[in-house]
């Protein structure tokens, strides 16, 4: 994942350090820990 | 003149219409204080000694013609310094724009003039208005003057600094995740997120536009009420009208609070007199995920081209949320608007049982960095409703802040709800 990370931002022209793609990675997972579950798509009905 | 300093903004103003004291005097007797204050509080970034002095003069001389602006015609202010007066430099608390111009006044700016303030300069704020301490690596720290040595509170910390220190009679923060609310409830001052879209952005550079508003930071509700009629051009009473109906949300607005601040919260809730009713808002359980995720993803839109070309000129706290926010999905951010959506409506349900919900504006006295501090915050952010907070008393000296959550455009009611908590006997 922390490689992932690395060469995502820096395929978009951000300079990233090992580190920082480290600590990238771990918060990326926390975040998406809270994701509510996705819905189907008769959520996006609008009703 | 002291004694002036220490009041609020629409006693000035009414002394600045009596001819009490004229709006060159009190900008004097301000600047003054600055000089003397700020270097052990730390709320100002620049100070413009030189131009308030031409504005109070401006304004000195249509008082002495009879021509007043309004009640706070000559009463000083001061802004985030996010927000653009034209022709001078707009840091955004940051090292990258220590010397950035602001092209034009802010729109709010131009209508604070309109309204006869005087712009006494621009306030610290943390780094791109990204942290909830109040510090700054560039700029150093705001203190809290009302508790001392402990920081003010971010990201709007020179706001609440600069109003709880008596340094400027009312100021502008903005508020994208609690930026207004929280300094402002450490520093034991009155500050109000309004209503998404109701005060105009143009002018301030934002964290997360769809999330942040500028609103007022102020000693008095009734002060805030004023600076918001001089932002918006309409009237805000802060009492009278009908008794109020209060919903209070136990699951998710008094999760995580401190026994002694909830203690402090339902004692001041009990007091004024009104009907308390138990509300229910079970979608607020992703308001904090929908909120940094929309956060993450539009602060990085803001500033990429500034993290591709200098991230040595930011600091590695907001460097790295930068980062983070490149790498949120367009799915993500897709489904956080679609939870905002689901939050925004279960709380206008709410609001239909009840005139404003109420809520401890932090879980913990002062600036305790354990925890989820903007947890209580957020929910106000992610769906546009106004809230406000004021403080209603201190625990072991620390000022402890209540949230006055309303419907969207009704500050009126949340104004008169913030006035009823902190009127004497309540």
């Amino acid at each position: 994942m922390d490689d992932l990370v690395r060469e995502l931002l820096l395929s978009r022209g951000i300079p990233v350090t090992e580190g920082e793609a480290e600590v990238l990675a771990e918060r990326h997972r926390a975040l998406r820990e809270l994701r509510p579950p996705s819905p189907g798509p008769e959520e996006w009905a609008g009703d | 003149m002291t004694e002036l300093l220490l009041d609020d903004a629409l006693t000035a103003g009414r002394a600045l219409a009596a001819g009490e004291i004229t709006p060159v005097e009190l900008v004097d007797a301000q600047l003054a204080r600055i000089d003397a204050q700020d270097p052990g509080i730390g709320a100002y970034i620049s100070v413009r000694h030189d131009a308030a002095r031409a504005e109070a003069r401006t304004l000195t001389a249509e008082l002495a013609a009879g021509r007043s602006r309004g009640p706070l015609h000559g009463v000083p202010v001061a802004l985030k310094d996010s927000i653009h007066v034209g022709g001078e430099v707009t840091t955004l608390g940051s090292r990258t724009h220590r010397d950035f111009v602001a092209p034009h006044d802010a729109t709010v700016v131009t209508r604070l003039r309109a309204a006869g303030c005087v712009i006494l300069g621009k306030l610290q704020m943390n780094e791109y208005a990204w942290g909830v301490t109040g510090d700054n690596p560039w700029y150093g720290p705001a203190r809290n003057p009302r508790v001392l040595g402990t920081l003010a509170g971010g990201s709007s910390g020179g706001s609440a600094a600069a109003v709880a220190g008596h340094l400027a009679f009312a100021a502008l923060g903005a508020d994208a995740a609690g930026s207004i609310r929280l300094p402002a409830a450490v520093c034991g001052v009155v500050g109000l997120k309004p209503t998404h879209g109701l005060v105009p952005t143009h002018g301030d550079v934002p964290l997360a536009p769809t999330l942040g508003c500028l609103g007022p930071l102020t000693r008095s509700v009734a002060d805030n009420a004023a600076v918001l009629g001089a932002l918006t051009g309409r009237t805000y009473r802060s009492s009278g009208g009908p008794p109020l109906v209060i919903g209070v949300e136990e699951e998710h607005l008094l999760a995580g609070v401190g026994k002694r601040v909830a203690e402090l919260f339902h004692a001041v809730v009990g007091k004024p007199g009104w009907e308390v009713l138990p509300v229910s808002v079970p979608a607020l359980r992703d308001a904090s995920w929908a909120t940094s995720t929309i956060a993450l993803a539009e602060a990085a839109a803001i500033h990429h081209r500034t993290l591709q070309e200098r991230p040595q000129d930011i600091s590695l706290p907001v460097r790295l949320n930068l980062q983070l926010g490149e790498i949120v999905s367009a799915v993500d951010y897709l489904e956080a608007l679609r939870v905002r959506e689901l939050v925004r409506a279960d709380l206008d349900r709410a609001l239909g049982e009840v005139d404003v919900i109420l809520a401890p504006t932090l879980p913990s006295p002062g600036l305790s960095l354990r925890g989820d501090l903007t947890a209580l915050l957020v929910p106000a952010n992610l769906t546009g409703h106004p809230a406000l907070t004021v403080p209603v008393g201190e625990i072991d000296g620390q000022p402890v802040g209540v949230q006055v959550i309303g419907r969207h455009h009704d500050e009126e009611t949340v104004y008169r709800a913030g006035q009823a908590l902190t009127a004497p006997g309540s």
